[in-house]
């Protein structure tokens, strides 16, 4: 896509989603927005990585909850700013981005990227968990201040109005700087990195560089996002934001909105969040039908709901499908 | 308090470790095999660990025989999953994300199928082994002693069906080259469904012996599947003597290190030494570099 | 040679992957007990004849008969299972299974593996050197052992025909006469063999009839005296 048509798009999708609050009758539908802004910068932050990137991780929760608890911790006991406190969060999750990307680049091979990912994850939870007389572990850290005041516009549990605004910049500037990355010689480079690791390295990419700055990139927007939502439950647990629950949600909104695009992964979290929440009233059955649905999705639909377009024209036309290309023959490729 | 009883830490340590060993050999077994990450293996262990549950309380049945349903059930299970889901993604050209992605939504799927049909409770079993040996200052519970019997026991049957069967030719050969394995007449989607069914029956091996230990409940096997994931690194993925060692190193250095750091860090240095070793060795501790 | 009957027998095969044909009406014909050479540069479609044959590539028009049945619709396993195997270009031996383990894993078929222990004698009495080696891993064997051991292995499964792809890429030429050596040695076990090579010279000297092919098409069949003695198809086509 070009930028300028990128950007066109974008912007036209932000007038729209500024007049939501407008329409939304009640604090619960518009709490329900909120969540799906701040899901929609995460899926789309790890779709960075992993959609266009290639690099398939199972730990962005991680980064998430870093920008979380850092940045409440620090409004909490320093008394700073929230705005300087997510900035700093979010500072964490980026060298945090760069401490477990640099290993996670030396790996070849989906495994080995997913364990080390989730393991790394895993040691964020577990010192959330651990660190007791800082985050209080599992019984919750409460009493996190709410979004500092700007001018005359205060922040409050109470009202989501703000919040929604606040979170649609959030996901505003990182749609705008994805698109920006893509577009530029770095989302180019990705192309061929993609296609052949080994073409790209041939070619004279530096492949390892630019992943860094991908992984660097989306781990701060994951922790900026982290902070936003911080001050706006005011309520953290590990298992709540650092859980790989919350990395199965992710997943699931990228690819089902379509992974290495730019609007799949917001479209996929708002229609996640939305249905989640017609669906509550299925109790446990939910998480059920996430993963079901994780299951049929990559089974049925592997490109995600923007490839449907396609494969409806395709089967309209019986040519050559996305199946043709991306089934190819069972027996023939695929080295060990 | 024991101290630092170093024969009582290394014991606990082989006991702990051959567990991890059985799960990190069937998550090595499915990888070597069919080239993908079973994010579900824990939840099969679950379901290993509830049949044996429901076989000994609900049935009343004699405990090897629970054990044998657990393992039958489990097996079954794995195979139609293999059937019914991993046989699509398999044969994409692009295999490895969604082989991923599958196992990973059938994981919460049966996490939360089970807490849903059998609630959160944890539900307590008694020993299926009684009785306590002391050896030399060692403190030897009979359930302890027949885990690492049982464990090697399968190791011993595991090996000999790769080395000696003509399923085990089979498995190996399309470990090695698919492709050619197909030219000798094997049929590798059959090699597939059941190394799946007997790579998860391991599973929920593991599960029938721990359980009593300590219990059943939708979470039990999330544990285990992260311990083995860092097993299966340490000992090279694909690698059954791999997957063995790695286990006993790792049930080592965990109970030795509690002599050290306190329990809930554990996991944080085992998680760390993981990640470490991935940067120094991408390969594994002790596999070989992969052809 | 008249006096034999007929194997197998491909008609109008045509085929390709993926959306692209390769294969354009391809007709052969192999008769019992003989050494059939398939010739053509690089890309002309033998391989995928191989790959038809042996039911790994489905045929999108044509016909393949063996002894009168027809062959449509069988799987890989099926076909072998027949006795039709193709000892696949590049030899792609088991690397990490013993010389043994790869020859029982060429007698996978039910009827092969119960006659195994025979067929590892007879195969071991043509290739003494897999015996010396038979125990060690199939990776560590030098280039021309690995092509005895990939032929080995498709001797375990008792074939009736044996297609070999390539034989002599990447050998010594006194292996080549080795190797080309034994493909007589397995006509005159009587088995019939479609041997596909880029040595053309080499494989017109043992065939009896031999196929040029060139961009999915038979150009020419005929018995190989009349191929090598046409200079025309000598110089366009064989490189000769």
């Amino acid at each position: 896509m070009k930028l300028k048509s990128a950007l066109i798009q974008i912007a036209i999708a932000t007038v729209f989603a500024a007049l939501v609050p407008l329409m939304m009758h009640g604090e619960y539908a518009l709490h329900v927005a909120v969540l799906a802004l701040i899901f929609a910068v995460l899926a789309a932050s790890w779709n960075l990585v992993s959609g266009y990137g290639g690099m398939f991780t199972f730990g962005h929760q991680a980064f998430f909850g870093l920008g979380a608890y850092v940045s409440a911790l620090l409004a909490m006991h320093l008394g700073i700013s929230t705005y300087l406190s997510i900035m700093i969060g979010t500072a964490f999750a980026m060298v945090a981005g760069v401490v477990i990307g640099l290993p996670v680049l030396r790996l070849r091979g989906a495994p080995y990227i997913a364990i080390a990912t989730l393991a790394f994850a895993e040691i964020v939870k577990l010192i959330a968990d651990n660190l007791t007389n800082l985050t209080h572990g599992e019984s919750g850290l409460a009493g996190i201040p709410p979004l500092s005041p700007i001018g005359a516009m205060s922040f409050s549990i109470a009202d989501s109005r703000p919040y929604y605004y606040c979170a649609l910049i959030l996901l505003v500037v990182t749609m705008v700087l994805v698109a920006a990355v893509m577009a530029s010689p770095i989302g180019l480079a990705f192309g061929a990195i993609r296609d052949s690791q080994d073409a790209a390295e041939s070619i004279g990419v530096d492949v390892t560089k630019y992943k860094v700055l991908l992984f660097m990139l989306s781990s701060a927007l994951a922790g900026m996002a982290g902070g936003l939502f911080a001050h706006y439950v005011t309520v953290l647990t590990p298992s709540s934001i650092l859980g790989i629950d919350v990395m199965v949600q992710i997943i699931a909104m990228a690819l089902i909105g379509g992974l290495g695009t730019l609007f799949g992964p917001v479209v996929g979290a708002i229609i996640l969040t939305v249905g989640l929440e017609l669906l509550r009233s299925l109790g446990d059955y939910q998480l059920m039908l996430y993963g079901a649905l994780l299951v049929v999705v990559i089974i049925v639909l592997p490109r995600g709901l923007s490839s449907l377009p396609m494969l409806i024209a395709s089967a309209a036309t019986k040519q050559s499908s996305i199946r043709g290309s991306s089934w190819k023959h069972p027996i023939k490729q695929r080295e060990p | 308090m024991h101290g630092f009883n170093i024969a009582q830490l290394l014991v606990d340590g082989i006991v702990a470790g051959s567990m991890y060993a059985l799960m990190a050999s069937g998550i090595s077994l499915i990888w070597g095999t069919m080239r993908m990450l079973n994010f579900a293996h824990g939840e099969f262990y679950m379901i290993g660990g509830y049949t044996l549950f429901f076989a000994l309380v609900a049935l009343k049945v004699h405990p090897v025989i629970a054990v044998g349903l657990g393992l039958l059930a489990t097996f079954m299970l794995g195979v139609v999953v293999e059937r019914l889901i991993m046989r699509w993604l398999l044969l994409r050209a692009e295999w490895e994300m969604p082989t991923l992605v599958a196992t990973l939504g059938l994981s919460v799927f049966m996490q939360n199928f089970a807490l849903r049909t059998f609630g959160a409770g944890d539900l307590g079993l008694p020993y299926v082994v009684p009785g306590v040996f002391r050896i030399a200052g060692v403190v030897l519970p009979g359930q302890r002693i027949a885990i690492v019997l049982v464990a090697i026991v399968a190791f011993a049957v595991v090996w000999s069906i790769l080395r000696y069967t003509k399923f085990g030719v089979a498995i190996r050969a399309t470990s090695q080259d698919r492709d050619t394995a197909v030219l000798m007449g094997i049929d590798f989607p059959k090699v597939y469904m059941l190394t799946f069914g007997i790579s998860v029956a391991l599973a929920a091996l593991a599960a029938t012996m721990l359980a009593p230990i300590y219990s059943v409940n939708p979470w039990m096997g999330q544990r285990p599947m992260l311990k083995a994931f860092i097993v299966v690194v340490f000992g090279g993925l694909g690698s059954l003597e791999g997957a063995i060692l790695g286990g006993v190193v790792l049930g080592i250095i965990e109970s030795v290190g509690v002599a050290v750091v306190s329990s809930e860090w554990q996991d944080v240095i085992a998680f760390a030494i993981l990640i470490l070793v991935l940067w120094v060795r991408p390969q594994g501790l002790f596999g070989a570099k992969e052809s | 040679m008249e006096n034999h009957a007929a194997l197998l027998e491909l008609t109008g095969i045509e085929a390709g992957y993926a959306g692209v044909q390769v294969l354009w009406g391809v007709d052969l014909e192999l008769r019992e007990r003989e050494i059939v050479a398939l010739l053509g540069a690089n890309g002309a479609g033998k391989t995928t004849v191989l790959r038809t044959i042996s039911g790994i590539v489905k045929p999108w028009h044509g016909d393949i008969v063996l002894q009168k049945q027809n062959l449509d619709g069988l799987s890989p396993r099926e076909i072998v299972s027949r006795g039709v195997i193709h000892v696949p270009e590049g030899r792609h031996v088991f690397p990490r299974m013993s010389v043994v383990d790869n020859l029982r894993a060429g007698a996978y078929t039910e009827r092969a593996w119960s006659h195994q222990r025979e067929t590892l004698e007879e195969v071991y009495g043509l290739f003494p050197r897999l015996y010396e080696r038979r125990s060690q891993l199939a990776g560590t064997l030098s280039g021309g052992e690995q092509q005895m051991l990939a032929i080995g292995r498709g001797l375990m499964a008792r074939p009736k025909c044996l297609m070999i792809d390539e034989p002599s890429l990447g050998l010594a030429p006194k292996l080549v006469d080795a190797v080309l050596d034994l493909v007589i040695q397995i006509r005159d076990l009587g088995c019939t063999v479609l041997l596909v090579e880029q040595n053309a010279q080499r494989a017109l000297e043992v065939a009896e009839r031999a196929y040029v092919m060139e961009h999915g098409r038979i150009l020419f069949a005929g018995a190989s005296a009349a191929v090598a003695g046409d200079p025309a198809i000598r110089q366009a086509y064989l490189g000769l």
